[in-house]
């Protein structure tokens, strides 16, 4: 029993050391410390940014500078302060990242070039701030690359070119990772493993067998660079006929209960009026019922006369 | 029957008959007294209505989460006490027991009085009641709103109908009562349409009434059951169950057996009519009461048995706040003194007595009520995506006065329509108790 308490206590210190440990260190590990973005910022991704910490960061951490965080243990941080204007970009996006007690984990809910638009929004108030050479000027000329896509019906596959710029003229930009999704009613789908392109920026998949597409057969394929935190989401959307026509309407378009009055179930619309027009009907019956009742009186009373 | 009574003994039974059943008609001091004590009141309710009227809905404690609160409860109530009409003169009249003829009536007023207001009971938990012409306009004919108000409405004529065609015969008896105002006697003869009590013309009255009798039976358990699918169709905790109809039927027959017995107390009492509403007559209804009771009792232990087996997880929250939380007192005070403690008194025949039975009905009515406060709220404090960062009384229902006076106005209107209906015609039919008692031909003899 007293071991019991024992034990209790000490997981109960232990679970507030984790949970509200205030200001013990918050490790960035050495190679986060230096990250950067891959992109210089601009007023888009800081506008993007701007909404995205109203509805993620703000019912914590309050507006910038105003103070009026969230009363918790340990307080959230002004965004806006000193302390916070120190770190490097690298460490504010990895905090974002992976979170820490009350923080939250931000990795499954922002994407990369997500969080890095909050950074933006977040440096937009440090006064002395000067953002680091984007770690994509190194790849591609700071500009970021472009895919296309051309759909081989002969081949049953798609490729995908990637390009960068040098000095103002596209480069066919090799080694990077590139994965292919076919859009679906609730999300995307997920074509075969993602590649990496070959010397001429290129890479070739397959078609995917059987999927359903519209009436047409059409499929909206989609290829995307992975490292987004390196390009930044680069995606490249296409329509092409490589799926089998599906004509499928839509749950509204039949009759169905839940459907607009219009579109009532056929027995719905018949049981209904003749229903009515029964118990009706009937009603209409003992209102002649009592008109014989009326007549017949009215008769006898002629006869006494 | 023989007819084994001699006519001077026939003309003075009918005279004593007659006498005692029109005594209580006519609009005397005592009517005026209660009929403005009721009508003060109404004002006062009617003022509050205003003020909803003026605000909005706003002034009640209905919110975003508890938006059917106490008017939806007290519509299902109403709806549910009406059915009494339904129970006494087609199951019971259909059945062939003679017995209920002196209470047939009463249950037909109580009727026509709760099912005429229930539509008006939803017209105050509307905002803007000048849009209601929109349910028929814009109504889905697969919405079991649309056939509740089509029900409802066919039900209020239908218990009319049935009310006045056995007045009939009594109405051409009370035109030739020197003793009633002339211009009573001259609507009397208006609404009997003829009537001379000929062979021909009760073949006709009978079958009339016996087709009405058959028709009000489909329509009362319609009536019912669909107020119920308003909750069973939609797929919330305590709402999404199969036996919501039969569950609202039973628990009908309960709340209009308790009205009626209040009622039969009262008339008897203060129409003086102990000859005809005797203790045979508490004694039967009393039974009929645990009767029904013991069905609700089976339908209550299956509506909260049969999730709380399984326990799912929003089901448990709700169930833990009917029966240990917020809502457990009226829950149990609702169960012990509204159901099973009514069930276990009236099972001794002590109990089956004019008094006994008025006090135990008068819990069963109350308890009624709770009931259906207990369906229609807790429900809606326990939805399966709960809004967020919300003030408290957006969650938590708190009736308001002005909703109270609202609902007490419907009240006054129930009690008003049983006042005048009770006044101007014979609580008792006249005719059928002067068959009972063997007189054949009571329109020869007056």
């Amino acid at each position: 029993m007293k071991k019991g308490t024992f034990i209790s206590i000490i997981a109960l210190i232990s679970i507030n050391t984790v949970l509200f440990g205030q200001d013990t260190l918050w490790s960035v590990p050495e190679d986060q410390l230096s990250k950067a973005a891959p992109v210089m910022f601009t007023g888009e991704m800081q506008k993007a940014g701007e909404d995205i910490y109203a509805k993620n960061c703000k019912s914590c951490h309050g507006d910038m500078g105003q103070g009026n965080m969230a009363k918790l243990n340990p307080l959230p941080k002004d965004l806006s302060s000193l302390a916070v204007s120190k770190q490097t970009d690298g460490a504010l996006h990895y905090k974002i990242t992976n979170g820490r007690g009350l923080m939250p984990v931000f990795k499954n809910t922002l994407s990369g070039a997500q969080i890095w638009e909050v950074i933006s929004y977040i440096r937009k108030y440090h006064k002395d701030y000067k953002q680091p050479e984007p770690s994509m000027v190194a790849a591609f000329g700071g500009k970021t690359i472009t895919l296309t896509m051309d759909y081989l019906p002969d081949l049953k596959g798609f490729k995908i070119i990637a390009l960068g710029k040098e000095k103002d003229a596209d480069v066919p930009a090799e080694g990077v990772e590139i994965a292919l999704f076919v859009k679906r009613y609730f999300g995307l789908l997920k074509i075969d493993d993602s590649k990496v392109t070959d010397k001429q920026g290129e890479v070739f998949f397959n078609e995917p067998a059987k999927l359903p597409g519209d009436k047409e057969g059409n499929l909206q394929v989609i290829a995307k660079v992975v490292d987004t935190e390196k390009y930044g989401d680069v995606a490249y959307t296409k329509e092409v006929a490589a799926g089998i026509p599906t004509e499928k309407p839509s749950l509204t378009e039949n009759r169905a209960i839940w459907n607009v009055g219009r579109k009532a179930p056929w027995w719905v619309t018949v049981a209904y009026p003749l229903t009515v027009l029964a118990v009706l009907g009937t009603i209409g019956y003992i209102i002649l019922l009592l008109k014989k009742i009326y007549l017949s009186g009215k008769e006898q009373s002629d006869n006494l006369n | 029957m023989e007819n084994h009574f001699t006519l001077e003994q026939q003309k003075e039974s009918l005279h004593k008959i007659t006498s005692d059943l029109i005594k209580p008609i006519g609009i005397n001091r005592s009517f005026h007294l209660w009929m403005g004590f009721l009508t003060l009141a109404l004002l006062g309710c009617l003022y509050a209505y205003y003020l909803q009227l003026r605000d909005g809905l706003g002034v009640a404690g209905i919110r975003d989460y508890v938006s059917w609160g106490m008017y939806i409860a007290n519509f299902v109530f109403f709806v549910a006490s009406s059915l009494i009409g339904m129970l006494i003169t087609a199951v019971l009249g259909l059945s062939g027991a003679k017995w209920i003829s002196p209470i047939a009536r009463i249950s037909e007023i109580i009727a026509i009085g709760f099912a005429a207001i229930a539509g008006l009971v939803i017209v105050s938990d509307m905002g803007r009641p000048e849009r209601l012409i929109n349910v028929f306009i814009y109504g889905r004919i697969q919405s079991p709103i649309l056939w509740d108000v089509t029900v409802v409405t066919t039900y209020v004529l239908i218990s009319l109908i049935l009310l006045y065609l056995p007045l009939i015969p009594d109405l051409a008896m009370l035109s030739r009562n020197q003793t009633l105002p002339k211009w009573l006697r001259k609507a009397y003869e208006l609404l009997s349409i003829n009537w001379k009590g000929t062979a021909s013309q009760y073949e006709i009255l009978h079958k009339a009434i016996k087709i009405m009798a058959i028709l009000i039976i489909p329509v009362a358990l319609a009536i019912h059951t669909v107020t119920s699918w308003l909750f069973a169709s939609t797929a919330r905790v305590g709402w999404d169950s199969t036996i919501f109809g039969p569950y609202f039927v039973t628990g009908a027959f309960v709340a209009g057996t308790g009205f009626l017995i209040i009622a039969m107390y009262f008339f008897r009492k203060n129409y003086k009519l102990h000859d005809y509403i005797t203790e045979l007559h508490f004694d039967k209804i009393g039974k009929i009461l645990v009767l029904v009771s013991l069905v609700y009792l089976y339908f209550n232990i299956n509506e909260f048995l049969v999730p709380g087996y399984k326990m799912k997880s929003h089901e448990a929250v709700h169930l833990r706040e009917l029966m240990a939380g917020n809502h457990a007192w009226l829950f149990w005070g609702v169960q012990i003194f509204g159901l099973i403690l009514p069930i276990v008194l009236l099972l001794f025949k002590k109990m089956r007595k004019p008094l006994p039975m008025f006090i135990i009905s008068i819990f069963i009515v109350i308890g009624s009520w709770f009931k259906r406060y207990l369906i229609v709220v807790p429900t809606q404090e326990h939805p399966f995506l709960p809004i967020q960062n919300v003030p408290d009384n957006f969650i938590y229902y708190q009736p308001t006065l002005i909703e109270g006076l609202i609902t007490m106005a419907s009240f006054i209107l129930v009690l008003m329509i049983v006042t005048i209906l009770s006044k101007v015609f014979p609580i008792i039919p006249i005719w059928e108790t002067a068959h009972e008692k063997g007189i054949h031909e009571p329109e020869k003899l007056s």
